[in-house]
C-alpha cells in the first residue's frame, strides 16, 4: 500500500474524471444508434428551430452593461464575507468570541470592520455616480 | 487599547487618503455643467497634492502622527516609506504643472482623478510590510497609468499605446503574483517582517530542501515580473509604442512613478534574502538584465531620431544602471556601508528621483513646444531653439546633460555612487563574483559612453543648429512653470545633493532592518483564521 499524502485525492479526483468522461464517450460511440440526416446535423437550441448563426455582432451597448455588472459583482464578492463574518464579532462565548477579542485586542474591532465597509461603499457610489452622470444608464 | 492600532493606522494614511478624495472629486467635477468648475480641475487636483505635503511635514503640529514607526494592517512606515513619499508628492507637483492642459477639457477629470490614484498608489508601496498590501499597491499605481496613456491625446495611436501596455502589464503582474504565491508557500504568511527572512535564508542556505527551489523560483518570478515596471529587458518591449503614443507629460510620469514603484518593490524582494545579491541564482539573473537593459537600450536608442522614442529607449539602460545599484546592495563585507558610496541602493533611490526629474523636464519641453500646431517629437523639430527660445533651449539641454551624467550635473553624482557602490560591493565579494562584477561596472561605463552619443545629437540639434521653422511654445504658463522647477531641482541636486542622499540613506537602514514579526499583522493572517483553515503551514 503505497503511502496516501495530502494531495493524491487531487490527482486520484483528476483520474477519476478522465476516466469517467472516456467511459461515458466510448458507450455513447458504441451503443448509441448511428442515424444521420438534415434534421440530424442541425443546431440544437433547446428543442426551439434554430434562428441563425449565433456568432453575430452585438450591440456594443451590450459592452457598458456587462462592465456595470462586474463592478456590482466584485461588490457582492466582497460584501458576502464580510456580512457572515459580522455578526461572529458580537459573539459572547466559545471560540468565535476569542477570536473576536484577539482582533479587537489588534484594533480591528467592529467599528474598524464598519467603517472600511463604509470606505468601500462610499468609493462604490462615487463610480455609480460618475457613470450615471456619464449617461451609461441611458440605452438611446 | 483596542482601538488605539485602529486610530493609528487611518491617521498614518491620512496623506494617501486626501489624495484618493481628491481624485474623486475630481472625478465628479469632470461633469459639471459650468466650463469655469471644469477648468478649476488642475487647481483642485495641485491643492490637494500640497495639501498632502503640508500634512506629512507638518501633520504632527495638528496631532496628525503620519510616521508611526509600526501599525498592524501590513503598513510600516519607515526610512523607505518616507522617501517614497515625500518624493511622490513632490514630483506629483511638477507632474500636475506640467500636464496641467494636457487632456481634452472633457476628459481632464477623469485624467487628474487617475493621476492622483496613481500617486496614492506609489506612496502605499513605500510602506506596504505585506505581500497582499505591496501586490495591491502596485496595481493601484498601474492600473490608473495605462488609463492615462488613453485620455491623454485624441486619436486612435494612444488607444493603441494602452492596449499594449496593459495587456503586457497584466501579463507582468500575473508574473509577480505568481512568484508572490511561492513566496507565501516558504515563508507560511505574507508579511515580510524578521521572521520571513529568516525563512528565506534557511531555505537558500540548503540547497537539499524542498523549500530551497520554491524560494529561489518564488524570488525570481517575483523579481522578472517587477522588470516590467521598471521596464528593464525581457519585459521592455511596450516602452517606446507607449512614450511614442502617450502624450509627452504622460510619458513624463510613466518614467518616474512606475520606475519608481518597481524599485522600492524589488528592493522588498530582494531584501527578503538578506541582501545576497553577490551569489547565486539572483546574482547571475540580475548581472544578465543589467548588462542587457544597457547595452540594448542604449543600442537601440542611438537608432531613434524621434526624441521620444529615443528617451523610451535610454529609459531601459537607465534601468540597467539601476539593477547595478540593486546588485551592490546596502551591505560591504556584512557591515552597513558608511556612505553612500557603498550603499547600493541609496544610489539607486537618488538615482531613480534624479533621472525622473531630468525626463519630467525634457518631456515636459517636448508637451510646450508646437510645430505646425503639432506636438514637438524628433531631432528636426527641435533645431535651432537656441536663437529664439534661449530658456527652453537650455533647460532641454540642463535634462540632456543630466540624463547623460555629465559631471557636474546630479546624474554624474547618481551614476558615480551607484558604479562605485559596486565596486565597493565587489570588493568584498567572493573571487569569482569580484570578477564578474568588475566586469559589470566596466559594461555600464562604456555604457554611459556610448548613451552620450545620442544626448549629444538632442543637445547639439537645439544649441548649434539652424532651423528655418522653429518650434513655438504653446502660451501657457503652468507647463513652463512646471519645467523650469525641474531645471531648478536639478541645479538644487547638482550643488547641493547630500539632503536627497541622506533621505535616501535613512531609506536604505530599513532594507536592512526587517520589521519584527507581530502576532497578528497581517490582513491575511485574519482571514486564514475566520475561514477555520487547517492549521498546518503551507508548506
Amino acid at each position: 500500500m503505497p503511502e496516501v499524502s495530502d494531495y493524491s485525492f487531487v490527482v486520484i479526483l483528476i483520474l477519476a474524471v478522465m476516466g469517467i468522461t472516456a467511459v461515458i464517450l466510448l458507450l455513447t460511440y458504441l451503443i448509441g444508434p448511428k442515424r444521420t440526416g438534415a434534421i440530424k446535423h442541425s443546431v440544437y437550441e433547446s428543442g426551439v428551430d434554430p434562428t441563425g448563426d449565433a456568432r453575430r455582432r452585438f450591440n456594443v451597448r451590450f459592452y457598458l452593461v456587462a462592465v456595470l455588472f462586474l463592478i456590482f459583482d466584485v461588490e457582492i464578492i466582497f460584501l458576502y464575507p464580510w456580512a457572515v463574518l459580522f455578526p461572529r464579532l458580537k459573539a459572547t462565548e466559545g471560540a468565535d468570541q476569542q477570536w473576536a477579542s484577539d482582533l479587537a485586542a489588534n484594533g480591528f474591532t467592529p467599528a474598524f470592520f464598519i467603517v472600511g465597509i463604509g470606505i468601500f461603499f462610499a468609493l462604490l457610489t462615487i463610480g455609480f455616480i460618475y457613470e450615471w452622470r456619464k449617461g451609461v444608464f441611458r440605452w438611446d | 487599547m483596542p482601538s488605539a492600532a485602529f486610530a493609528i493606522s487611518i491617521t498614518s494614511l491620512v496623506p494617501e487618503l486626501i489624495l484618493a478624495a481628491v481624485g474623486c472629486v475630481v472625478l465628479l467635477m469632470t461633469q459639471a455643467k459650468s466650463g469655469s468648475v471644469r477648468r478649476a480641475v488642475p487647481g483642485i487636483t495641485l491643492s490637494g497634492i500640497v495639501l498632502a505635503i503640508l500634512i506629512l511635514r507638518f501633520g504632527h503640529l495638528l496631532g496628525i502622527s503620519v510616521g508611526a514607526d509600526s501599525i498592524n494592517g501590513g503598513l510600516v512606515f519607515d526610512g523607505l516609506a518616507g522617501f517614497v513619499r515625500v518624493s511622490a508628492l513632490i514630483l506629483g507637483v511638477l507632474i500636475v504643472l506640467v500636464s496641467w492642459v494636457q487632456p481634452a477639457d472633457e476628459e481632464r477629470g477623469e485624467f487628474f482623478s487617475m493621476m492622483l490614484f496613481s500617486l496614492a498608489g506609489l506612496m502605499l508601496v513605500g510602506p506596504s510590510a505585506d505581500l497582499i498590501v505591496l501586490f495591491l499597491a502596485l496595481e493601484l499605481v498601474s492600473i490608473p497609468t495605462y488609463i492615462m496613456v488613453a485620455l491623454s491625446r485624441p486619436g486612435p495611436r494612444p488607444l493603441e499605446s494602452a492596449t499594449k501596455y496593459f495587456y503586457l502589464g497584466a501579463m507582468a503582474a500575473a508574473i509577480t503574483a505568481f512568484g508572490f504565491s511561492y513566496l507565501y508557500g516558504v515563508t507560511g504568511g505574507a508579511a515580510l517582517d524578521a521572521g520571513a527572512v529568516d525563512r528565506i535564508v534557511d531555505a537558500l542556505r540548503d540547497p537539499d530542501s524542498p523549500a530551497h527551489n520554491l524560494a529561489t523560483i518564488g524570488l525570481l518570478l517575483s523579481v522578472v515580473g517587477l522588470l516590467f515596471k521598471i521596464a528593464a529587458v525581457p519585459l521592455h518591449f511596450y516602452i517606446a509604442d507607449v512614450y511614442q503614443g502617450a502624450a509627452s507629460p504622460v510619458a513624463g510620469l510613466l518614467g518616474f512613478v512606475p520606475k519608481l514603484a518597481g524599485i522600492v518593490a524589488i528592493f522588498k524582494i530582494i531584501s527578503l534574502t538578506g541582501w545576497a545579491t553577490t551569489e547565486g541564482a539572483l546574482f547571475w539573473i540580475l548581472w544578465i538584465v543589467a548588462v542587457l537593459s544597457m547595452t540594448i537600450g542604449n543600442v537601440l536608442a542611438l537608432r531613434q531620431t524621434n526624441i521620444k522614442r529615443m528617451l523610451a529607449y535610454s529609459g531601459i539602460a537607465h534601468s540597467g544602471y539601476m539593477l547595478v545599484g540593486i546588485l551592490a546592495g546596502p551591505i560591504v563585507a556584512g557591515e552597513r556601508a558608511e556612505s553612500i558610496m557603498g550603499d547600493g541602493t541609496a544610489a539607486v533611490l537618488y538615482y531613480v528621483v534624479i533621472y525622473g526629474i531630468a525626463n519630467l523636464g525634457a518631456f515636459a519641453l517636448l508637451g510646450l513646444l508646437r510645430v505646425r500646431g503639432r506636438p514637438c517629437e524628433t531631432l528636426r523639430d527641435v533645431a535651432g531653439l537656441l536663437r529664439y527660445y534661449p530658456s527652453i533651449a537650455l533647460l532641454m539641454a540642463l535634462s540632456m546633460f543630466t540624463l547623460m551624467g555629465m559631471p557636474p550635473t546630479p546624474g554624474f553624482w547618481g551614476k558615480l555612487s551607484i558604479f562605485g557602490s559596486a565596486l565597493a560591493a565587489a570588493e568584498f565579494a567572493p573571487a569569482l563574483y569580484h570578477d564578474w562584477i568588475i566586469a559589470l561596472v566596466i559594461i555600464a561605463v562604456l555604457n554611459s559612453a556610448l548613451a552620450a552619443a545620442y544626448y549629444l545629437r538632442v543637445i547639439a540639434a537645439v544649441l548649434l543648429f539652424e532651423s528655418d521653422e522653429p518650434a513655438e511654445p504653446t502660451p501657457r504658463e503652468a507647463p513652463m512653470i512646471g519645467a523650469l522647477l525641474c531645471g531648478f531641482l536639478l541645479l538644487v541636486f547638482a550643488f547641493y545633493p547630500k539632503p536627497l542622499m541622506r533621505l535616501g540613506r535613512d531609506a536604505s537602514d530599513r532594507l536592512l532592518v526587517p520589521p519584527p514579526t507581530v502576532q497578528v499583522e497581517s490582513t491575511s493572517a485574519i482571514v486564514a483564521e475566520a475561514t477555520l483553515l487547517d492549521e498546518s503551514p503551507p508548506f
